[in-house]
């Protein structure tokens, strides 16, 4: 009797065993990474911001506050508010125009789709320096665009489209666009079509069902996408700085004017912290408004 | 010095110089510069003279312009491993790089060319010398000939009336403070004082609506150029000679007032053990024959006094002019750099 519970026993813990230690092997190398890659220089960042700054030179250690409080100037107030304009607008703008985009390439027939995700892919292979550049040579005064927009009557002198916020604008969603579709692609190519088919049978409209029926399914992917736009062109740079006027700058370009021009790392630093703050702050208060009020998780 | 007397200075360096590894009798010197045309000129046409002056041999390596490159001079001669023996460092960098305990102290006996420089070209601390003056830079008034008429002798055609839109101007807290400040103030000494320089600021800022661009890279000012984006502005003069000899209508304007120039130095990382082969090197670059090179061959207006020069005045008007240039006020930068910086940020984004 004492011999028959002994053997389970053995049997129950020698598998569990074995695939914590597994677990553990497989989550070690991604652990490791996030915090050599990802912790380390942040606490680095931490600790520049609260180094001292040497005019005229670069930086001693130090533990001092003095860089947090220049952030309270209001043209950094100023900029770290357009900087989150920017980014939330072109979320909302890439996100209702990749969310149709990608619903209806996968509707498609599988060839045309399979088309469309290539091109897609393969636009992804530009770097952000060249779209940029390509931006300058469309929207200059001899440049494709105003030539369309003057043989149109839409405009009547020749001039550049550049440097505005329109063309930081439109650049930023260019750029983001094909990951927002090819992110949202998963989501809508699984959602079933008998939905919105019943929708359609209870007599509503073709476009009605599609905002009202369709896209609250995909409620979750399409919050996410906006956050992703946002985490990304938050602390944009080149766009900016090549296609916008200084009112258009962002703190990407602060920080870089702090760091490279005058070679006040510790305001760098300050700044970059108080950049991702912000973006966390952002991040709880959308988890927190999407977690209230709502059934979904 | 003549050819001779370098050849023979070379010959002795060469015997009592440490070997290099895979080296032969002769020293090795790691030399970067600014990266582009200018290291490709440098490389082709100045080094060749060194090495057969000397016998030391020169291995060329481009360097990024800018403070991440000063950033990780730093970091890799704090390791002893700097990747090169001599840099060009600007005056701002080379104050930063002093004051990070980077950059050999040089000891002047060997340098017996220094003299063909003016003082400032010149870093000097109490303890001596850490950085010679290698090439300068005019940041000269370009315009496009067929859409500015007439074309500018002054600085004040920035401010006129009826260019709205007009220029590509120097962003980032740069030269234009010591254009104003010698335009409208009688000099770059108004720059020492923060009350100066928030005069010149004051100035400055009435340049809003005629700049379309203010420039940080040289090259989003290319492009503005290339395309007729912009009438024309403050640009590098070596870069707009390139440009206009590639076809971009461009007329290079030095002003009545004077272009501002700006210059690099010569600086060893005190973890390179060359010094002799740097000296003989820094001797070299301050003598007549090697600055008619930079002018003839680089592009690059020559740094020692003008009476030492043999350049024709055609090779001289080409890449400098008789107008006395404007200094950058390096005092002002060193004591006010952050001020000046921010301010001028502030400006411009408001």
């Amino acid at each position: 009797m004492t011999d028959i519970p002994a053997e389970p026993k053995v049997a129950e813990v020698d598998p569990a065993r074995t695939d914590n230690v597994v677990l553990t092997g497989l989550l070690a190398l991604p652990a490791l990474f996030l915090t050599v890659l990802s912790l380390v220089p942040l606490f680095l960042l931490l600790q520049l911001s609260f180094a001292h700054h040497d005019e005229g030179g670069l930086w001693t250690p130090s533990l001092e506050l003095t860089q947090y409080a220049k952030l309270l100037n209001p043209l950094f107030l100023k900029v770290a508010a357009f900087s989150f304009t920017l980014a939330i607008g072109t979320a909302v703008v890439s996100v209702a125009i990749a969310f149709p985009a990608a619903y209806f390439i996968s509707r498609m027939r599988r060839r045309a789709q399979v088309t469309w995700l290539v091109f897609l892919l393969s636009t992804l292979s530009l770097s952000e320096v060249l779209i940029v550049f390509s931006f300058q040579v469309l929207l200059s005064g001899s440049g494709a665009m105003v030539k369309a927009l003057m043989a149109l009557g839409l405009m009547s002198s020749a001039h550049s489209l550049y440097p505005s916020f329109g063309a930081v604008q439109a650049c930023l969603i260019y750029v983001v666009l094909p990951y927002i579709i090819l992110f949202l692609y998963p989501a809508v190519s699984q959602l079933d079509d008998d939905i919105p088919a019943a929708a359609s049978t209870m007599g509503a409209s073709p476009v009605w069902t599609f905002l009202t029926v369709t896209a609250p399914i995909v409620r979750g992917p399409l919050l996410s996408a906006g956050l992703l736009v946002v985490i990304w062109t938050v602390g944009t740079y080149l766009t900016p700085l090549v296609l916008g006027r200084p009112q258009n700058w962002t703190i990407g370009i602060q920080i870089s004017n702090a760091a490279m021009t005058t070679g006040d790392l510790p305001l760098a630093a300050a700044q970059a912290v108080a950049l991702v703050s912000l973006m966390v702050g952002l991040l709880g208060l959308t988890r927190w408004l999407s977690g209230s009020g709502s059934v979904e998780p | 010095m003549g050819a001779a007397g370098l050849a023979a200075t070379g010959g002795l360096l060469a015997a009592c110089s440490p070997k290099a590894g895979g080296g032969g009798a002769s020293g090795k010197l790691k030399i970067s510069s600014y990266g582009g045309n200018f290291e490709q000129a440098m490389s082709e046409h100045v080094y060749p003279v060194f090495e057969k002056a000397t016998g030391i041999q020169v291995e060329s390596i481009s360097q990024p312009s800018g403070l991440q490159f000063l950033l990780q001079l730093i970091e890799a001669n704090k390791a002893g491993l700097a990747p090169m023996d001599l840099c060009i460092s600007t005056m701002i960098d080379v104050g930063r790089g002093r004051k990070a305990d980077l950059w050999h102290i040089r000891d002047p006996k060997p340098l017996t060319n220094l003299g063909n420089l003016p003082a400032q070209y010149v870093a000097q601390t109490d303890k001596g010398i850490d950085g010679v003056g290698a090439l300068g830079w005019f940041l000269a008034f370009v315009v496009n000939p067929d859409l500015v008429k007439p074309i500018p002798d002054s600085w004040t055609a920035l401010w006129a009336a009826g260019n709205k839109d007009a220029w590509g101007l120097n962003g980032g807290a740069g030269l234009l403070y010591e254009i104003t400040a010698k335009t409208y103030f009688g000099g770059t000494e108004i720059l020492d004082t923060e009350d100066g320089i928030l005069k010149v600021l004051g100035k400055i800022a009435e340049l809003k609506p005629n700049t379309k661009l203010w420039w940080d890279s040289e090259g989003t000012m290319q492009t503005a150029l290339e395309n007729g984006e912009v009438k024309g502005g403050v640009y590098f003069a070596d870069v707009a000679a390139t440009l206009k000899a590639n076809g971009t209508p461009l007329q290079i304007v030095f002003p009545k007032e004077g272009a501002v120039i700006d210059f690099g130095c010569w600086c060893q990382p005190k973890s390179s053990k060359k010094i002799a082969e740097a000296d003989a090197f820094i001797n070299f670059m301050c003598t007549p024959e090697a600055q008619e090179l930079i002018a003839r061959k680089v592009n690059a207006p020559p740094l020692i006094k003008k009476e030492l020069l043999n350049l024709t005045p055609e090779e001289f008007a080409k890449v400098s002019s008789n107008v006395a240039p404007i200094d950058v006020n390096y005092k002002a930068r060193g004591l006010h750099l952050d001020f000046m910086a921010t301010r001028f940020n502030q400006m411009v984004s408001s």
